[in-house]
C-alpha cells in the first residue's frame, strides 16, 4: 500500500516537473540597489532543472556573477537573484541575464538543455551624494494589476524621471501561489521599471494573507534580507534615510479570521526594539532627512515613530495610491495621486 | 482506503541540535495543506511549543522545525507532535480538519558538567539505510547507549528529490533512533549531488544553522570538542562532472578562517579532547585520493597539527582502519565507512565507529558487520 502511494506521489512530481523548456517570465527587476552593489533578479517559468547567472559590464560585458549557497550554485527553482558586487558609484552598467536547462542524467553527470538569454539592459548605479532627488510609492493596488501603469499615466508622471520606487504595502490582495504574483507584481513591476529603476519590498496587511506568504519573500532582496528579516530595514539615498516598517496583519493574533496562524505579537516587540537602535544610531543622527513606510497604524511602532519627528510618514489608505516623495534641500515633501 | 489515510498521517519526529537547554524538534509531512506543534513536558506534556517566521505560524510546508527552549539540562522529557489539517483558505477565513498526533516520545538533554559522552559516527551508507540495524545488531550495540549520532556524510547517495531525503535519512533514522536520540550531520561529497541538494539544509538542524552554514559548527560534550567540517565535493569546482555548478573552492577557504577562531575559543581550550569531524581524509587508504584529499590537506592539515587535535575522524575512502600518526599528521587519521564486499558492487559491508569517553580516557572501536571489531584507538590524559 505505501509502496503504491509513493509512486501515485512520484508520479505526479515527474509530471509537474518534467514540463519540457524553459522560457522567461519576469523580464529583469533591481533589488537593493547601492552605489556598489545591485541585485538582478528574475522568472522563468517550465521546466525547474534550471541555473542562471549575469554576464555585465561598463563598456562591454566582460563579467559574469552568479549566486552560491554553501558550496552549491543556486539552481533548480525558477526564481534567480544575483548579487553584483563592486560597482563603481554613479555608473552606467549594461547587462544580460541567462540562463539554462540542467538536467541531471547520473549522480555524476549533468547534461544541458535550452539556454535562454535576455537582451542587453542597462542600469546607473547612485553616486551616493544626490541631494534632489524623487521617489515613488505604490499602496493599495490589490489586485489591480493595471493600476501600476495608470496610476502614472493619468497623472502625467514618467517612471524614468524617478531613482527607485517602493511597494508600500497592500499590493497584493492575497499571496497564493507563485504564478498569481507573477502576474499580479512580479512580471508588471518588471515591465513598468524598464529593468533599469530598482524597487523594495514592504508587506501591509493583504500580503499576510492564503497559503504562499510565507514564500513572498524569495522573491526580492531587501536591505534586510542578510539579517533574515526582509521586510523591515533602512536604507540612504542621498541624504534621506527610508525606514521600511512591517506593522503586520490587522487584527489580533488569536482573532477568528487568522486562527492563531499570526505570531504579530513577537514580530512586532522584536521590530519595536530593532526600530529604537535605529533612531539611536549614528546613521540616523547623519541623515538630513528620515522618511517612514508604515503602511498602517494601531501597533506599538506607532509611539516610536511619532517620538522621532520623521519628515514624513506614508501609509497605506484603502485604494490604490501613488506617491511621489520629492527631496532637495529644503526637505521632504510628498503628493498623493489616486 | 482508510488504511490508506492512517498511513499518510503518520508523523516520525526527529531531534536535532542538542544542547543542556534546548532541542529541536523536526517532523515532515506528506501534505502541505497543515500546521504543526509540539507538546512536551517533565511529568505530563503540560508545554507547547510551535515555530514561526516574520509574523507567520510556519504552515503550508512539508518540514517543520520546533526548537524547545528553557529546558533543564540532564533532564528526561516527553513530547509528541501534533499535526492539524487546513482547507478552504481565503483572504479571510480557512478551516481546520482533524489532529493527528505522533507517539509520545521521549529524550534526555545534556548535562551541563559530565565527564563522559558515548556517540555512533556513521558514514558512506549511500542511502542503503536498512544495512544499519543488522550490522548494530551483529555487534551487540544498542542506540539507548548513545547521547548522540553523527552522519560524517555521503549518507545519502545522491538527492534527485525531497523524497530521496525523507525515505533514506528522515524516516528510516526516525524509526531507528532519532524520536530519542538526536543526530548530527555534515555533508559528504555525495550529498552536492542532483536536483535537491540546495533543498538538503530545511531537513536539519545543526549548531551552524542559526549561522547560515549548516554543514560547518562546533560543539563540546562532556570532555570532547568537536569541530565539524564539510570538505565539499571530491573533485575541482572545474571538473567537468559538476557543469560549472559546484562552488566549493571558496567554500573550503572560508572554513580555513572558521577553524582558525574556533582554534581560540575557550570551548577548544578547555577541553580535555578535540575532534575534528570531516568526510574526506587528509591522507586516502586507498590506491584513489582524488583532488580534494589534497587540497584539504594543504587547508586545513597545519592548523590540526599546529593546534594539537587529538584525532581526525573522517569517511569516504570505504576502507575503515586506523591511520596512526606520523611526521606529517600528527594525530591519528580514523576513517570509518563500509566496503564492497563483491567485485559487482551488490553487497556492501557497513562500518560504524563508537566513541566512548569517560574522563581522561577516549576509546574509539570501529565495527562492521563482517569482522565485528575492525580497529581501534585509546587516547588518554
Amino acid at each position: 500500500m505505501r509502496k503504491q502511494v509513493f509512486f501515485i506521489f512520484a508520479a505526479i512530481l515527474y509530471c509537474t516537473q518534467s514540463q519540457a523548456g524553459l522560457s522567461m517570465l519576469a523580464k529583469p527587476y533591481l533589488q537593493n540597489m547601492q552605489p556598489t552593489e545591485v541585485t538582478i533578479a528574475w522568472t522563468s517559468t517550465g521546466s525547474t532543472n534550471a541555473h542562471g547567472w549575469v554576464e555585465y559590464g561598463t563598456s562591454a560585458i566582460n563579467r559574469q556573477a552568479f549566486e552560491e549557497k554553501d558550496g552549491l550554485v543556486m539552481a533548480y527553482t525558477n526564481i534567480y537573484r544575483v548579487r553584483l558586487t563592486n560597482l563603481q558609484p554613479n555608473t552606467t552598467y549594461q547587462y544580460k541575464v541567462i540562463c539554462r536547462i540542467a538536467e541531471w542524467a547520473t549522480n555524476s553527470s549533468i547534461s544541458f538543455g535550452e539556454q535562454i538569454e535576455s537582451e542587453v539592459y542597462t542600469f546607473t548605479t547612485p553616486a551616493g551624494n544626490e541631494s534632489v532627488f524623487e521617489c515613488l510609492v505604490y499602496s493599495g493596488v490589490r489586485n489591480k494589476t493595471e493600476k501600476f501603469a495608470s496610476l502614472l499615466s493619468t497623472n502625467s508622471l514618467n517612471v524614468t524621471d524617478y531613482a527607485f520606487v517602493i511597494l508600500g504595502g497592500d499590493n497584493l490582495l492575497g499571496v497564493t501561489s507563485e504564478s498569481q504574483v507573477n502576474s499580479e507584481l512580479i512580471v508588471p513591476m518588471a515591465d513598468l521599471l524598464q529593468q533599469k529603476i530598482p524597487y523594495y519590498m514592504a508587506r501591509g496587511n493583504r500580503e499576510y494573507r492564503q497559503k504562499l506568504s510565507r514564500h513572498l519573500k524569495d522573491f526580492f532582496i531587501t536591505p534586510g534580507s542578510a539579517d533574515l528579516h526582509p521586510y523591515y530595514y533602512t536604507f540612504t539615498y542621498g541624504h534621506c534615510m527610508f525606514i521600511v516598517l512591517d506593522p503586520g496583519d490587522t487584527a489580533e493574533d488569536a482573532d477568528a479570521v487568522y486562527k492563531e496562524l499570526n505570531t504579530n505579537t513577537d514580530y512586532l516587540n522584536q521590530q519595536a526594539q530593532w526600530l529604537n537602535q535605529v533612531i539611536a544610531s549614528d546613521a540616523y543622527k547623519t541623515a538630513a532627512y528620515h522618511v517612514a513606510i508604515l503602511h498602517h497604524e494601531g501597533t506599538i511602532l506607532d509611539p516610536i515613530v511619532k517620538s522621532a519627528n520623521m519628515d514624513a510618514v506614508l501609509k497605506g489608505e484603502g485604494d490604490p495610491t501613488l506617491t511621489v516623495v520629492s527631496v532637495d534641500s529644503q526637505g521632504v515633501t510628498t503628493q498623493t495621486y489616486k | 482506503m482508510h488504511n490508506l489515510i492512517l498511513i499518510l498521517l503518520t508523523i516520525f519526529p526527529y531531534l536535532q541540535n542538542p544542547q543542556p537547554t534546548q532541542m529541536t524538534v523536526m517532523w515532515t509531512s506528506p501534505d502541505k495543506n497543515q500546521t504543526g506543534w509540539v507538546e512536551y513536558g517533565i511529568d505530563s506534556l503540560e508545554y507547547i511549543a510551535f515555530s514561526s517566521t516574520m509574523g507567520l505560524r510556519d504552515a503550508f510546508q512539508t518540514v517543520y522545525r520546533v526548537p524547545l527552549t528553557d529546558l533543564q539540562p540532564g533532564t528526561t522529557y516527553h513530547y509528541r507532535v501534533a499535526s492539524v489539517a487546513i482547507s478552504n483558505v481565503k483572504n479571510t477565513s480557512l478551516v481546520y480538519g482533524d489532529t493527528t498526533y505522533s507517539e509520545v516520545y521521549s529524550f534526555t538533554t545534556p548535562q551541563l558538567k559530565t565527564d563522559k559522552v558515548s556517540c555512533y559516527i556513521f558514514d558512506d551508507i549511500h542511502s542503503r539505510d536498512t544495512l544499519i540495524n543488522p550490522m548494530m545488531s551483529a555487534n551487540n550495540l544498542r542506540w539507548e547507549d548513545a547521547d548522540f549520532v553523527f552522519f560524517n556524510g555521503d549518507m545519502l547517495n545522491a538527492i534527485p528529490s525531497e523524497s530521496e531525503i525523507i525515505s533514506h535519512l528522515v524516516e528510516p533514522y526516525s524509526k531507528l533512533f532519532a524520536s530519542s536520540v538526536p543526530f548530527f550531520f555534515t555533508r559528504g561529497n555525495h550529498e552536492y549531488r542532483n536536483e535537491a541538494a540546495r533543498i538538503l539544509p530545511d531537513y536539519l538542524t545543526t549548531p551552524g544553522t542559526v549561522e547560515q552554514h549548516p554543514f560547518y559548527y562546533s560543539f563540546s560534550w562532556g570532555p570532547c570538542f568537536f569541530m565539524v567540517l564539510d570538505t565539499g565535493e571530491d573533485k575541482e569546482d572545474s571538473h567537468p562532472e559538476y557543469s560549472g555548478l559546484i562552488d566549493c573552492q571558496n567554500y573550503r577557504e572560508k572554513q580555513v578562517l572558521w577553524l582558525q577562531q574556533q582554534l581560540q575559543t575557550k570551548a577548544y581550550k578547555r577541553a580535555k579532547f578535540r575532534f575534528v569531524l570531516m568526510h574526506i581524509p587528509f591522507y586516502s587508504n586507498t590506491k584513489t585520493a582524488r583532488f580534494s584529499v589534497g587540497d584539504c590537506r594543504r587547508l586545513f592539515l597545519d592548523l590540526c597539527n599546529r593546534y594539537k587535535v587529538d584525532a581526525v575522524i573522517c569517511g569516504h575512502t570505504h576502507k575503515a582502519g586506523v591511520l596512526p600518526a606520523n611526521n606529517e599528521h600528527h594525530f591519528p587519521i580514523i576513517i570509518g565507512g563500509g566496503k564492497d564486499v563483491t567485485a559487482d558492487k551488490s553487497t556492501y559491508c557497513p562500518a560504524v565507529i563508537h566513541l566512548q569517553a569517560e574522563d581522561k580516557q577516549v576509546n574509539i572501536r570501529i565495527f562492521d558487520y563482517y569482522t565485528h571489531l575492525r580497529d581501534s584507538i585509546t587516547f588518554k590524559k
